[in-house]
């Protein structure tokens, strides 16, 4: 009975060995992955290595247990984004300009042997971004860098990152500035300068509107005299008798009736002439 | 009782018992079998449990394992319920984990690549499809057919960009955008939305920074900013091979940067009353003109009359337009001037025909 037991437990043991072994010695290699295999810590072979185009190595690739260990690295392409570097611009400007670097790792191997892991590289691209920047942007103002493709120092940016990162193993596909802002002084100057623009524009507002007034009325004044000249002007004698006869009618025809002005007729007058019998 | 038994029974893994080959704990381990067992015994109540082992397990009967001692732990019967009631749940277990992961039933719009061991094999479509259970098979799976909606920026707040003339204009907007090669989206452009994200933010600025405020602001070139910024945007990811379709960007938010908002209501008031004031002269100029053509009307009219008899003309609308007048007023005939004229109403006087 006790053998037996003992027996049984040597099994599971040599059983269990044997599943650590073939579990050390498969590596499964996804699609969306490149796998340096290192033998103790130096680069042997790599699995499913990007190619532009090439064949897919992804899959069960085998390994030595225990001594070649397994190192995982994107095939795929991967951002960067370097936020808040400082930039003094070509017309002395301060600026805080964050950049996007997108890149691909092109030789794990290289990788592997200056960086040890992966984890590091977006360190190394850190200061390396740091360092170009500067370089680029100054000759340009601060408009420029804005525009796209920087003023044109995009694919200048992109060529001086990737010739430094041929090194790690990198390619650096695109390179490009995102957000461009004014230092703090800057920032305060061009809210000052935007604020006085825009209240200009306020007044500016109000006075057209004034001028526009003054010219509908200069405009009506000229139509009017149009109109009443094309009528009255046939007999300006007779419309003054007319017009003078139209006024009195709309003055004293519907007066106050609280308050009637009284009309004092001499007996001279022309209307009382015939009354007088004259 | 029977060899079976330790098979059945749930237990630590076997290379847990001292041999393991991680190390975790194993030095805890040797310190434990180089002492004594009462010393270890004592040392176990002080130093952690080992992590491997089955908390309610005594280590004793573990160092001195005689069938006798296992026995006498737990009794029979009860045991064989709990470990086929055990061995039933793991079954089941199983069961749900391969249904789980070799059922896929995909909705209309979705695509999923399904990999062998990493490796794509093939891509299924809508309906329902079975692979190998999880680790032989996984899947991908993304909704390929419909438009996906990224805001930029995702959190609450200003989102300054600067203008061709050196001002502020705070933005917001979304794009739309499609998976059209899910391959390409899934092994070629792992971070996906986030890069979209990223250059969706960095076009759009750039695409502000080329034109002036005013444009952007009242909204004279936005169709054009957001086409170009689109149009830009597709021709970066082509040449990468992201594996997507960018089907627009629409500004959400178009507004003056927060700190000048009382700037901008005064330019809204100033423009909110010039439009008033327009208003009321344009419908004073109707007024005044249709008076006068009334009034010119009116006079072409009388006049008519008067080129057919001028002398009898005037006479009639002389004496009529006296009728009217003096029949409407209080009238005192014979004085110079008036007598007994209210003091209140002098204004009268001037206006005698």
């Amino acid at each position: 009975m006790t053998r037996q037991i003992a027996t049984n437990r040597v099994l599971w043991f040599f059983a269990a060995l044997a599943v650590l072994l073939a579990a050390s010695s498969v590596v499964v290699v996804d699609e969306g992955e490149q796998v340096v295999i290192a033998r103790l810590g130096e680069p042997v072979r790599v699995a499913n290595r990007f190619r532009a185009g090439g064949p897919s190595g992804a899959g069960v690739v085998f390994k030595l247990p225990f001594i070649e260990q397994a190192i995982h690295l994107d095939r795929g392409l991967k951002g960067y984004s370097a936020g808040n570097q400082k930039v003094r611009s070509g017309d002395a400007q301060d600026l805080l300009v964050d950049a996007d670097v997108t890149y691909r790792i092109i030789d794990p191997v290289r990788l592997v042997n200056r960086l040890g892991s992966p984890e590091r590289l977006d360190g190394e691209l850190g200061s390396l971004v740091g360092v170009i920047l500067g370089g680029r942007l100054s000759p340009l103002s601060a408009a420029e860098i804005a525009l796209p493709g920087s003023g044109g120092a995009a694919p200048l940016l992109r060529a001086d990152l990737d010739s430094r990162t041929r090194a790690l193993g990198v390619q650096v596909v695109d390179f490009r500035i995102g957000r461009v802002m004014p230092g703090d002084a800057a920032l305060q100057l061009a809210y000052d300068i935007m604020q006085g623009r825009h209240l200009r524009e306020a007044d500016e507002v109000a006075a057209r509107q004034i001028a526009s007034a003054r010219q509908t009325r200069a405009q009506v004044a000229a139509e009017t005299a149009g109109i009443m000249q094309a009528s009255a002007g046939k007999d300006p004698e007779f419309y003054d008798f007319w017009r003078a006869l139209r006024s009195y009618t709309y003055v004293f025809e519907n007066p106050d009736p609280k308050n009637p002005p009284s009309i004092v007729i001499p007996p001279g007058s022309s209307y009382l002439r015939h009354f007088n019998g004259q | 009782m029977d060899a079976k038994d330790p098979n059945q029974r749930p237990r630590p893994l076997a290379m847990a018992r001292g041999k393991s080959p991680w190390g975790d704990g194993s030095g805890e381990r040797d310190e434990d079998k180089a002492k004594p067992a009462e010393a270890a015994a004592a040392a176990d109540e002080l130093e952690p449990k080992n992590p491997w082992l089955g908390q309610d397990e005594d280590p004793r009967p573990r160092r001195s394992a005689s069938i006798e001692d296992i026995l006498r732990q737990r009794p029979g019967g009860a045991g064989r319920f709990k470990a086929s009631w055990i061995s039933l749940l793991l079954a089941g277990l199983v069961a749900a984990w391969i249904a789980a992961s070799s059922v896929h039933v995909l909705e209309r719009d979705e695509r999923a690549l399904v990999l062998t061991m990493g490796r794509y094999s093939h891509t299924i479509g809508p309906g329902l499809s079975l692979t190998l259970p999880w680790p032989l098979q996984s899947v991908i799976r993304r909704n390929v057919g419909a438009d996906q909606l990224t805001v930029v920026p995702d959190k609450d707040g200003e989102t300054l960009m600067p203008t061709r003339d050196g001002e502020l204009i705070d933005l917001g907007f979304r794009v739309r955008w499609r998976i059209s090669d899910l391959k390409a989206f899934a092994f070629n452009f792992p971070e996906g939305e986030a890069a979209i994200r990223r250059l969706a933010d960095a076009q759009v600025r750039a695409a502000v920074a080329e034109l002036p405020f005013k444009a952007t602001y009242d909204g004279a070139m936005r169709g054009q900013l957001q086409l170009r910024a689109a149009q830009r945007m597709q021709r970066v990811l082509d040449a990468w091979g992201a594996g997507v379709t960018v089907v627009s960007i629409e500004l959400v938010r178009v507004a003056p940067p927060a700190r000048l908002t009382e700037t901008f209501q005064k330019i809204d008031k100033a423009r909110e009353e010039a439009r008033r004031n327009r208003e009321n002269d344009e419908a004073w100029r109707q007024q005044e003109l249709g008076n006068a053509r009334r009034e010119a009307a009116e006079f072409e009219s009388v006049y008519a009359q008067y080129q057919v008899a001028p002398a009898i003309t005037r006479t009639r609308i002389y004496y009529e337009t006296m009728e009217r007048i003096l029949r409407a007023n209080p009238v005192i005939v014979g004085a110079t001037a008036p007598l007994n004229a209210p003091p209140s109403s002098p204004k009268a006087d001037g206006k005698q025909p």
